[in-house]
């Protein structure tokens, strides 16, 4: 019993983290109907240069996430400036193009820059004494990045539900042609979207980092497609399903690598997929379009 | 200076890019974006290794089992594939590819993740074999009647099913035929090398496959083809940049081949989102036969239509019984029952949200049939799915204008012409007079109007015993209606029961022989024109906007 409650527990903390990953895609998603298939290479690139810029240099952990944070935001806005904007919002097939474009720049700028396909390490890995609670064992970093994620997943979503941008953001989702004749900046929304989702795929990135220690060049084709599979197995453009798919695909991988499956625990968040479509076509809280 | 088509694997990958290139055509031309190419390429190339190393077989049987064993593995694929749509689809068939590279890694018949060796070689003349034999095949397939209705669901999945497509069909065929093409190239790849493993078909190979067809084009069977051969081309230029003998300023470009790539891939969507070919500019290079629009002229060819008929002389044509519908807790439609004879032109009236347009897509199959029933002729429809009745002989039009955009004005006509089925068939020729606009001409390149004056033939051309037109004067001027007046009078003349919606309330009046009233999903009034004129409820309903045209 407390075995099977550790796990949960276990599941419940990696799902943060994938959580916060699905939250910035289904964001772009959710606001603007375009897919972006940039935010992996966001994701890693954001690490990277946080652990190369700050961390590496020495200062605080708080002025790598914020850097971090920075990064993941200022390529967020180039994604709209140089991907999205040139194709136009009308055309989606092509903008989800452009942006597999802007991944292979990234990707490419940072090996080079890097020199090398190695990842980059934490200067010291956090300490990580196990906190022991009654039966079960926690990672006080693991603690701290589910207090961090939970913090930003309930804010993103008030930010959405309850303020002018907003609404001005759900606005853009619902009628995109509407906006600009009622004076409002589409310009400035979609701007501001990707920024806010630049910015939680660097957070997460962050998150990550301490988690495992490193940040591979590599890392962001393989994070960014299990980011977009958590979103699509929660319904497209859904705040709550992002977050219920990413903790729900957190214990079942939890679960899966307690019974061992071997390499077939690379394939669960597709398999999991596959079964979620099968059942539900639009996801588990998305809506028919 | 080099010559990089001197290096054997090269000119190999070109070819083979091409070939897999071509399988996504084929899918994709239907509008499924599938990401589960690799996935079929890797169990081509593992059924065709196995059959090789294992029993033996030579080449053509090999690629025979390929081909099988990618349609097999394809076939539950495209089943869910019509489950889903857009982005669902996309991540649907991305995890195909990558279930299937974890499930080969994990399968010892196969090898596990060393994979399968010591495969009979084949080469570079094998594959130029293929490919052509395969653009042959394609381009067939592409001009055939199942091309045309792969390329009308491609534009709008609904019109295609209203014009009497079994979409759901003609898309499984579609990703099973594009996968077997996959498998066998696939098989050739793993001949070349002469070994095969799970790990070179990852989700980055369909990635590249999509990027090939979507960078080419997918209105033209060229598309793919440039798209797989210019990008293979340019990314191998780059990569010997050096060997070229250029100044050493642009050696930068080798290490820096992907990031120059995903620049080229993003000003290409920003210039030409539907890809470098598309099919105006395929078009455009060959001889350009822009004919002037000529004008629709129903009154003088209305004689010219053949007397055949196809239409019964007896008895209702549309029988509406009852019908009712819902949307959640919304009545659109309450309790609605009235008939149409052979020959008759029925208009329906009523405000805004009185039901029509709901009453159409229920009678046309869009809509499921929630209460009452509908007869068509002699045949219940129930539950017929939509391209059935059409089939049957029920044709609609749309609302909001829907047409092919990408076929031609000819094309649009052809398909509604294959939904007449063993009905007597119109001419083409008249048919394309009613079109009002080149047959050679792209149907998105017409003005609204011209657009939905396509719409109209391509419903006609059914040969339809219930004609379903929704607004159908909409945007036009005085001189277009009343030459649509006189249309709907020809057609009713030929037999067939028009159904006609129209905001135009003159129009209704004028050329209906009855009339009926619908007011939140009820029918307030029946009669001929007059009587309606003069009826106190319609006025009512109307809020005097009848009296204006009395």
């Amino acid at each position: 019993m407390t075995e099977i409650a550790q796990t949960l527990l276990n599941g419940l903390l990696l799902g943060a983290n994938y959580a916060l990953l699905a939250l910035s895609y289904t964001l772009v998603f959710g606001v603007l109907r375009l897919l972006t298939l940039a935010h992996g290479q966001i994701f890693m690139a954001a690490g990277l240069v946080a652990l190369v810029a700050a961390d590496r240099q020495g200062q605080p952990l708080i002025v790598t996430g914020l850097v971090a944070i920075v990064v993941g935001a200022s390529l967020g806005v180039a994604t709209d400036l140089l991907a999205f904007r040139p194709v136009g919002l009308g055309r989606p097939i092509a903008a989800a193009v452009a942006t597999i474009g802007f991944a292979l720049v990234i990707e490419n700028t940072a090996l080079q820059l890097r020199g090398s396909s190695t990842a980059v390490g934490l200067r010291e890995p956090l300490p990580a004494p196990d906190l022991v609670l009654g039966p079960f064992l926690l990672s006080t970093v693991q603690l701290f990045i589910l207090a961090i994620a939970a913090v930003v997943m309930v804010g993103t979503n008030a930010f959405v539900d309850r303020s002018r941008w907003g609404m001005a953001m759900r606005a853009l989702a619902e009628s995109p042609r509407l906006l600009p004749l009622l004076g409002i900046p589409v310009g400035r929304i979609t701007v501001l979207t990707l920024a806010i989702s630049g910015a939680l795929a660097g957070l997460a990135s962050f998150l990550v980092a301490l988690r495992n220690g490193s940040v591979s060049p590599l890392a962001g084709t393989d994070i960014g497609l299990v980011g977009l599979a958590i979103m699509t197995i929660g319904g497209l453009g859904s705040l709550p399903g992002a977050m219920v798919a990413g903790i729900g695909l957190g214990i079942v991988e939890a679960f899966a690598s307690s019974i061992g499956v071997g390499t077939f625990q690379s394939a669960i968040p597709w398999l999991l997929l596959v079964l979620i479509l099968l059942v539900r076509p639009h996801g588990i809280l998305g809506k028919p379009e | 200076m080099i010559d990089v088509f001197q290096n054997d694997a090269f000119r190999f990958f070109l070819l083979f890019n091409m070939l897999v290139a071509l399988g996504m055509y084929v899918v994709y031309s239907t509008g499924q974006l599938s990401l589960g190419q690799a996935g079929f390429a890797a169990v081509g190339a593992y059924a065709g290794s196995y059959v090789d190393v294992k029993l033996g077989w030579p080449l053509v049987p090999v690629l025979l089992a390929a081909a099988a064993a990618a349609a097999l593995v394809a076939i539950p694929v495209a089943f869910g594939a019509n489950r889903v749509r857009g982005l669902y689809l996309l991540m649907g068939t991305l995890a195909v590819t990558e279930v299937v590279r974890v499930s080969l890694s994990n399968l010892d018949a196969v090898g596990g993740i060393q994979g399968i060796h010591g495969m009979e070689p084949s080469g570079v003349l094998e594959m130029a074999v293929v490919l052509a034999l395969a653009i042959v095949g394609v381009a067939w397939l592409m001009s055939s009647p199942l091309g045309l209705e792969m390329r009308a669901i491609f534009d709008d999945e609904d019109a295609a099913a209203a014009a009497g497509v079994s979409t759901r069909t003609v898309k499984i065929i579609a990703v099973v035929a594009g996968a077997a093409l996959t498998g066998i190239a696939g098989a050739l790849f793993a001949r070349y090398l002469s070994f095969i493993r799970p790990d070179l078909f990852g989700i980055g190979l369909s990635f590249s496959i999509a990027l090939y067809v979507l960078i080419g084009g997918v209105h033209s069977l060229a598309g793919p083809l440039v798209g797989a051969f210019l990008i293979t081309y340019l990314l191998e230029v780059l990569n010997r940049m050096q060997q070229f003998g250029l100044p050493p300023v642009l050696d930068f470009a080798s290490p820096w081949r992907f990031a120059i790539y995903g620049g080229l891939v993003m000003a290409v969507m920003a210039v030409r989102p539907e890809g470098l070919l598309t099919r105006g500019a395929v078009r455009s290079l060959q001889a350009p036969l822009r004919r002037r629009l000529r004008r629709l002229r129903t009154s003088a060819h209305a004689a010219a239509i053949p007397a055949r008929r196809w239409t019964a002389g007896e008895g209702s044509a549309l029988e509406v019984v009852g019908v009712g519908h819902r949307f959640g807790g919304l009545v659109a439609l309450e309790d609605v029952a009235f008939t149409i004879r052979p020959a008759e032109i029925v208009a329906l009236l009523g405000a805004n949200g009185a039901g029509k347009t709901t009453l159409i897509n229920v009678v046309a199959g869009r809509l499921p049939l929630q209460r009452g029933s509908l007869r068509l002729a002699r045949t219940s429809l129930g539950r017929l799915p939509a391209h059935r009745r059409t089939r049957l002989g029920v044709s609609r039009t749309f609302q909001s204008v829907r047409v092919f955009g990408h076929l031609t004005v000819g094309e649009n006509v052809r398909l509604g012409l294959r939904a007449a089925r063993d009905r007597a068939r119109l001419p083409l020729e008249w048919l394309i007079e009613l079109a009002g606009a080149p047959p050679e001409a792209l149907a998105r390149d017409l003005t609204l109007v011209g657009q939905r004056r396509v719409e109209i033939a391509r419903a006609v051309a059914s040969s339809p015993l219930v004609l379903l037109l929704d607004e159908p004067s909409a945007g036009m001027n005085e001189r277009e209606r009343g030459e649509l007046a006189q249309l709907i009078r020809a057609l009713r003349d030929l037999g067939i029961a028009v159904v006609l919606v129209d905001h135009n309330v003159d129009l209704a009046l004028g050329i209906a022989d009855r009339i009926v009233v619908l007011d939140f999903g009820l029918v307030i009034a029946e009669g001929v024109p007059d009587a309606i004129r003069r009826d106190e409820r319609v006025r009512a309903a109307y809020l005097g906007t009848m009296g204006r045209s009395a």
